[in-house]
């Protein structure tokens, strides 16, 4: 899992409450309010963070950036620093009640600990800067402007191996065994209510949160790995039950026909096709694990070699 | 997206956490749960499962000790009741449902 879901599934189970996680986030009130979202700043420049968590019981905002390399850039952290309150509130749509103050927060791994405070430190930006730690999660320099907050993750113990992973499930750095994973159930639920077919978009929309609310060309990078489990699933696992439309026909949209579907049979007959749907999960799933696996040579408009 | 996971905590650690991923989401009585489990960690596994009784998705992360329950807009809310009462008849009698924030629910 990338450090970006890593993080976001975090602080989304802190906020929410989630077993196995410190509970200190979600007794302070914060709740997730933006996650990939883009807004202006005073001076009219944008900013882009990962996520926001706002708290109307200690009217506290967090703005939350986080970097997977080992610097920050210089111009983004300007962008922040110019950051106000009413940017929060008539831009970013914050409650006025939970932003008095806030802070940005700026989360790296822990083996760039000596680098990502540099460009923090020297024009001395208020950022708290936090690591990864095996162990959990620490602040390495300044401190949030909010007393409770900044108790929170001094240290932040965390058992890394048990993170939530649901939350937000997939992102464009997601193995292609994850999209398979997740996109089967969906086509089967859409099975078993007895949709003629399944939708690219609309697929995507369930399989992936804020889906509409995504940056065309993210939402492109998906789409690609979408398709490319539906389209592998459509020859082989499931080669029987579907079948890969064309974006061209009268739908207009990439598609895979249901041409066969068990699911909608005789009680016993069902219950035989759900056993056997589960090994077919399985087996694709296998597949894209597989490092070495045999990958099919596209020709045109679901031909294959 | 709002909610929260329930949380499933057994009285004692999982012993064979494959095969009792296998019984419990193999689609069959008692508890008609479908699902493939995933390896994501040591003795972590996520399930992208359906609930055969209404035909709703469920997603269940579970570890040897406990397994977190999602249930996404719109599903059955007996679908977390039935689940529960088949743990605590079938598998262990001690098991307890916790909400996210630790409240015991049952």
């Amino acid at each position: 899992m990338s450090l970006n879901l890593q993080l976001l599934n975090l602080f989304f189970g802190m906020c929410r409450g989630t077993h196995g996680l410190p509970l200190t986030l979600h007794n302070l009130g914060y709740i997730p309010e933006l996650v990939e979202a883009s807004f202006n700043n005073s001076e009219d420049r944008p900013v882009a963070p990962e996520l926001i968590i706002a708290s109307a019981q200690i009217h506290h905002t967090v703005i939350l950036e986080w970097k997977s390399g080992a610097n920050t850039e210089a111009d983004q952290l300007q962008r922040y620093s110019r950051v106000i309150p009413a940017d929060l509130i008539t831009k970013a749509y914050v409650h006025r009640s939970k932003c008095e103050t806030h802070d940005v927060a700026v989360i790296g791994r822990d083996e760039h600990r000596l680098t990502i405070p540099i460009g923090i430190a020297n024009p001395g930006y208020p950022f708290p800067v936090l690591v990864t730690t095996p162990q959990g999660m620490e602040i390495i320099h300044n401190t949030f402007s909010s007393a409770p907050t900044d108790a929170a993750f001094r240290p932040l113990v965390i058992n890394w191996d048990t993170l939530p992973t649901t939350f937000f499930p997939l992102d464009s750095d997601s193995a292609l065994w994850e999209f398979a994973e997740h996109a089967i159930p969906y086509v089967l639920e859409d099975m078993v209510g007895g949709s003629p077919r399944i939708l690219l978009d609309e697929l995507g929309r369930r399989m992936v949160p804020l889906w509409s609310r995504m940056r065309p060309d993210y939402r492109g990078l998906l789409k690609t790995k979408i398709q490319e489990v539906m389209n592998h699933a459509a020859q082989s696992e499931f080669g029987t039950h579907l079948q890969r439309g064309t974006a061209r026909g009268a739908i207009g949209a990439p598609h895979w026909d249901i041409i066969n579907n068990p699911l909608v049979g005789a009680a016993d007959k069902r219950q035989k096709a759900w056993k056997s749907m589960l090994k077919k999960h399985q087996a694709l799933i296998d597949y894209y694990k597989n490092p070495v696996r045999q990958e099919m040579l596209e020709l045109d408009e679901g031909e294959a070699v | 997206m709002s909610g929260e996971p329930f949380n499933i905590t057994f009285s004692r650690p999982i012993g064979d956490l494959e095969s009792f991923l296998k019984a419990v989401f193999s689609g069959t009585e008692p508890f008609r749960l479908w699902g493939a489990p995933v390896a994501i960690g040591t003795n972590y596994f996520r399930v992208t499962a359906l609930d055969l009784h209404v035909t709703n998705r469920i997603t269940f992360e579970v570890a040897r000790d406990f397994m977190r329950v999602y249930l996404p807009d719109g599903s059955c809310g007996n679908t977390i009741i039935r689940l529960y009462t088949n743990l605590q008849h079938y598998y262990d009698s001690q098991v307890s449902l916790t909400a996210g924030g630790g409240e015991t629910l049952f």
